[in-house]
């Protein structure tokens, strides 16, 4: 169906892999392979949120919650069905899924704003509700969580299985936006009148997309639960939400590469601003604000503008 | 011939405005039918009842004998009934090649095919360079893309909605033949509701004349245009223009 030939275009995007799976060989620091590896993370939320706001154009305020929900989905199952946690991670990703389907189905019947209102809400009670039902999920203290790999101090391992996940997430958003449906979902983020004037159930395209998307982000959500061995209604939290966006914003909307490009610098950036705290949320709305006004297309995009000039 | 589009009584109303009262037409097989009407008539709304994106508080729509009141507008493309938007609504970041393949995915299941059936399409109007974008073109060739891909879902009615608002006489002219040659060579019945004169006076084997939500007259366009009832509400300040298109 689809070729993939080494032609001039995509050997940046060979390239971009080879550094992305020798790196961690190169740093050799856990500290750095650890940070990498939560980059990773929010590179795979970035580029789901990417689906729905940059192709969809539907923003989603729900998806750190649906980290969230996977997060705990799979510690729960873990904890209390003694299962490992690489098949808590599906119960994670399964949970997601099905979560997506009733709140896509409910609010993605609405137009504009109001589906963005919805999944704010959604998160909201979700997080509250985590918050509150203390004796399952231990509030805000968290909920202690095995590691994905026993007996393993080392970073590297996890690093690996977060790429993994990453360039799985790439490669099939990769595969769904260039088929028919591609070209569907494409349509309905154009124009959602013209596309059900064409014969399109807009409706089915949204929704089928936010589940495809929780489905990844819960998976991804319940990997951090089991990489940093903590579950907390943190992993739902607005600030993280923030974080995801301005990460999809600042590397370039509708672009692939773009929100990888932003997760991993603005995760790195935020190690330097460890001390201020809360306060970074403040610098990366700045520089949200600074993309919007100057560089539209992020820094993917002008990258490519600037390099092959279109 | 069979009437492809029945409508039947059709009412409705926005809160205490009747926009469309009590209306019957209907549309017989490769047919161009001319809806006019001053401003507010309700043409639009009429369109957009047989499209379903609106649904009739009263009233019934038959097409090809099969009942579609109340159905998404999905569903009714599927089943034959193409549309093209009064404000245009483009595909900005799509190429006019995708734009248009994206009205043929509902006939067909793989890309190849849909691409396959856009070249005819692009061919057929003739435009040029279908790699550009959507958001790159100039109104005439927004306009045909519109129409393109409302034909590239192979309808066997489709409802043009104002495509000659805001074009040059010669460019008129242009869409007037293609509307004609899109009926002859897709086998397609066509509804043009317009305000420019000569197009639908030119273009209509019949034309339907509204007027505050009702049907004022119908019938061929000279018997029309001659209708003193259509002048006197419509057509009254134009007369001259009118007279000048029959000759």
């Amino acid at each position: 169906m689809f070729k993939i030939s080494l032609s001039q275009r995509n050997a940046p995007m060979l390239l971009a892999i080879l550094f992305l799976l020798v790196l961690p060989l190169v740093v050799r620091q856990e500290y750095w392979i650890y940070v990498m590896t939560i980059g990773l993370y929010y590179a795979i939320l970035a580029s789901t949120w990417n689906v729905m706001a940059g192709f969809l154009g539907r923003v989603s305020f729900a998806h750190a919650a649906f980290a969230a929900i996977g997060a705990y989905a799979s510690a729960l199952s873990v904890l209390h069905l003694g299962i490992p946690p690489a098949v808590g991670m599906l119960i994670g990703m399964a949970a997601g899924t099905v979560f997506s389907l009733f709140i896509g189905y409910l609010s993605l019947r609405l137009r504009g704003v109001y589906f963005t209102l919805s999944t704010l809400a959604f998160a909201e009670i979700f997080r509250i509700v985590v918050t509150v039902e203390y004796e399952y999920t231990r509030g805000s203290l968290g909920l202690e969580t095995p590691k994905l790999i026993e007996g393993v101090l080392s970073y590297m391992p996890y690093y690996y299985v977060a790429l993994a996940i990453l360039l799985g997430t790439l490669f099939s958003t990769y595969v769904i936006l260039n088929s028919a449906f591609g070209l569907k979902i494409k349509a309905v983020g154009n124009s959602e009148e013209a596309a059900e004037a064409l014969g399109i159930n807009s409706a089915k395209v949204k929704v089928i997309m936010f589940m495809f998307t929780s489905a990844i982000t819960s998976l991804a959500g319940a990997f951090y639960g089991h990489l940093i061995g903590l579950v907390s209604p943190e992993v739902g939290a607005f600030d993280q939400l923030a974080l995801v966006i301005a990460m999809a914003v600042v590397g370039g909307l509708g672009s692939l590469p773009g929100p990888v490009i932003g997760a991993l610098l603005l995760e790195v950036i935020s190690e330097y601003l460890r001390e201020f705290g809360i306060f970074r949320l403040l610098i990366f709305a700045g520089l949200i604000i600074v993309t919007l006004r100057f560089f539209r297309r992020g820094i993917y995009g002008t990258l490519k503008q600037v390099i092959f000039g279109g | 011939m069979k009437a492809v589009l029945e409508v039947h009584s059709v009412t409705k109303s926005f809160g205490g405005l009747i926009a469309v009262n009590n209306f019957s037409m209907e549309v017989r097989e490769r047919e161009i039918v001319g809806l006019i009407g001053p401003n507010g008539a309700g043409k639009t709304t009429l369109l957009n009842l047989v499209t379903g994106f609106l649904k009739p508080d009263k009233g019934r729509i038959v097409f090809m004998g099969e009942e579609i009141t109340g159905l998404p507008p999905h569903k009714i493309c599927i089943k034959g009934v193409a549309r093209t938007f009064q404000l245009i609504k483009p595909f900005p970041k799509l190429s006019i090649l995708d734009a248009i393949a994206v009205g043929a995915l509902v006939r067909v299941r793989s890309k190849v095919e849909a691409y396959k059936r856009a070249h005819e399409v692009i061919e057929f109007l003739g435009l040029k360079n279908p790699h550009r974008l959507c958001e790159s073109l100039n109104v005439v060739e927004e306009k045909l893309v519109e129409l393109g891909r409302a034909l590239a879902t192979n309808p066997k009615l489709l409802l043009i909605d104002e495509i000659a608002a805001g074009l040059r006489p010669s460019e008129v002219e242009d869409i007037k033949r293609v509307i004609r040659v899109i009926r002859d060579e897709y086998n397609v019945s066509i509804v043009v509701v317009e305000h420019v004169m000569p197009l639908v006076m030119g273009v209509s084997d019949r034309i339907v004349v509204m007027s505050s939500g009702s049907k004022v007259t119908e019938g061929k366009p000279e018997e029309v245009a001659s209708n003193p009832k259509v002048i006197s509400i419509y057509l009254g300040e134009r007369r001259g223009r009118m007279l000048g298109v029959k000759s």
